[in-house]
């Protein structure tokens, strides 16, 4: 099934991606260019790779296709599953969605380090994410006693 | 031997962890924590120093009593103030320190001065963004007052608010807003007119268990969706709104069974392109058909439970998705004339009996509601008649509970013709499996003999 015209979009590592416009719309960045009439030949989006591009592509084509008053439980679960990536692309995926502008794809990608962040220690966020906590011991008990009616 | 661990080596080095989240800019950062309550996000500063004051310009505040123990009401309190009382400075010292959006979720044990400097606070930083839900400590205790401070801000663009009382004495005007949600709100029919008549700009609004309506008036030429969930008293809804686009009804959790001699006006609507109806009691055979015939520009159609629907007819040129859900036990007829319809979706048992005039169908979803006694002679031949309903579709997906509702029995294929030979694709969804695969493609064959795909799945989500 078709819906409407063909649009180019070009990564930032040269590769092409032929998407219906409807697709490519889900991309409030994209589709004002389509609107601003710029999308005769290739959109270049130079911040955004080939394979983060193949997988924005994939989510806007799924939130396309799925009719809208059925299936909310098969999207949600089929959203649960897109993000589960390792925390590098999960990352390159927040920035292309950002970058893109595609709302629902940014609030999900957010929600999910949201929820990685939730109920964990300070030790424990450190740890997931990586994070070196460079305080000295006495600017962290002064962080500590700034904000102690948070920690109690 | 030698090279292979060498290569091993040389991935491990290059898989050193990268702390990816602290590079990530401010907004992003900020969209992220928004998802968090307030304690959390000023927990996060004895992270490292690049979390120290990120608190202190995060646009959104949320605050909610479950993050605190529930005897600990009073270092609640002592947090939201504090937490206030330091963004209230920040402000003035780091130009992009902004609120936008402040939630509140609370038990309510009476008094209003605090919350009413809390809000004052909200409202003086401009937030666009509102949610506040305060639900009373038992069942009879009163509902808070909201504020008239809250319904003078200009800068309020999406407002939801529960649990609360709004008064008529306060003089209303949102000259921005756009989305209005009240559930379990206490306001007469005149309070809403006044609320609706400050707020010149509002293009959604959503109304649950609001149970102080009795006569309702709904005027507004920028509406453009309107929710309406669950009222009990409500005699009258009339709806003034040139412009609504999208109409939706719900009664599904009114204590006993809801209004029946309810009278529901769109007469006025005729741009409406969504309308749903769930356990709509007040729609019958003759008002649906009067409803749709003033309803010209309609794209999509759902009635769900609607009990007094036994016969539905609906003729409509620009219809193109039409989901009908039918309460269990009752006969329906249906006939359907709708040339553009591109997506049918039927969920139900086989009490249905379905006649369809739309060339241009492209997917049809059945979910059959069946019973494992359901299945003898009498109830494959129903099936096999409404299935041939449904030829004039190219997608067809079947949902059923077990796989013997469509494994047709042998002396049924041999005498019937197939009922969908025009379908090409073919989905099978079955709830429950029991190893007779191979038997079902081959009643697949039989249903479709001209099917391009066909898959066959276990289904985790049967409802």
């Amino acid at each position: 099934m078709s819906y409407g015209r063909k649009i180019t979009l070009k990564s930032s590592d040269g590769e092409t991606f032929e998407v219906d416009e409807a697709v490519g719309s889900e991309s409030q960045t994209i589709k004002h260019m389509i609107e601003d009439d710029c999308a005769d030949n290739a959109i270049p989006l130079p911040n955004v790779t080939s394979k983060m591009l193949s997988k924005v592509i994939e989510y806007c084509k799924k939130h396309v296709e799925t009719p809208k008053p059925d299936d909310n439980d098969e999207l949600k679960a089929w959203d649960a599953d897109f993000v589960k990536v390792d925390q590098a692309t999960l990352f390159d995926i927040i920035l292309a969605a950002n970058y893109l502008n595609i709302n629902s794809l940014l609030d999900l990608t957010c929600q999910t380090v949201a929820d990685m962040i939730k109920d964990k220690t300070p030790e424990e966020i450190r740890k997931t994410f990586h994070i070196k906590n460079d305080f000295t011991p006495e600017a962290e008990e002064e962080v500590r006693k700034e904000n102690q009616w948070a920690f109690e | 031997m030698a090279t292979k661990r060498a290569r091993k080596t040389q991935n491990q080095s290059s898989t050193i962890p990268v702390d990816r989240i602290s590079k990530l800019p401010d907004p992003v950062i900020h969209h992220i924590l928004s998802f968090l309550p307030t304690v959390d996000v000023v927990r996060l500063s004895i992270l490292a120093k690049r979390w120290r004051r990120i608190w202190y310009s995060i646009p959104s505040l949320s605050f909610s009593d479950s993050d605190f123990s529930i005897n600990d009401r009073k270092l609640f309190y002592k947090f939201v103030d504090e937490c206030l009382r330091i963004r209230k400075t920040s402000m003035r010292f780091i130009s992009d320190s902004v609120v936008t959006s402040f939630k509140l979720d609370i038990r309510y044990y009476g008094g209003s001065v605090r919350f009413d400097k809390w809000l004052s606070f909200a409202v003086k930083s401009k937030i666009q963004e509102l949610e506040l839900k305060m639900k009373p400590k038992c069942t009879n205790f009163a509902y808070c007052c909201l504020p008239g401070d809250v319904l003078k801000a200009s800068s309020l663009v999406d407002v939801k608010l529960t649990c609360l009382k709004l008064e008529a004495s306060f003089a209303i005007s949102l000259p921005s807003l756009k989305s209005l949600s009240l559930a379990s709100v206490e306001l007469s029919d005149k309070v809403l007119h006044d609320v609706l008549l400050g707020c010149p700009s509002l293009e959604k609004l959503v109304l649950k268990e609001c149970f102080d309506f009795v006569n309702l008036q709904i005027s507004s030429s920028s509406l453009l969706f309107l929710e309406i969930i669950s009222f009990e008293k409500c005699r009258r809804i009339q709806v003034e709104a040139i412009n609504l686009q999208s109409f939706l009804y719900d009664a599904e959790f009114t204590r006993g069974i809801g209004p029946i001699g309810l009278i529901v006006n769109l007469t006025t609507c005729r741009k409406i392109r969504n309308l749903s109806l769930s356990y709509a009691f007040w729609i019958e055979e003759k008002s649906l058909e009067d409803l749709i015939l003033g309803l010209p520009l309609l794209e999509s159609l759902a009635l769900h439970k609607c009990y007094n629907l036994r016969r539905i007819k609906i003729i409509s040129q620009g219809l193109l998705c039409f989901t009908f859900n039918k309460f269990y036990s009752v006969d329906v007829e249906a006939s359907i004339e709708a040339p553009n319809l591109v997506f049918f979706s039927y969920k139900g048992d086989r009490k249905f009996s379905l006649s369809l005039n739309s060339q241009n169908l492209l997917e049809c979803k059945i979910i059959v509601q069946e019973w494992s006694n359901d299945h003898d002679l009498n109830w494959y031949i129903n099936f096999i008649d409404f299935l041939s309903t449904l030829n004039c579709s190219k997608n067809l997906s079947l949902h059923v509970y077990s796989q013997e509702a469509l494994i047709f029995p042998e002396v049924l294929r041999r005498i019937c013709r197939s009922p969908c030979p025009h379908v090409k694709h073919l989905k099978i969804k079955t709830r429950r499996r029991m190893g007779r695969e191979s038997a079902l493609r081959y009643a697949s064959q039989w249903i479709s003999p001209s099917l391009e795909t066909l898959s066959i799945e276990q289904w985790k989500y049967y409802v």
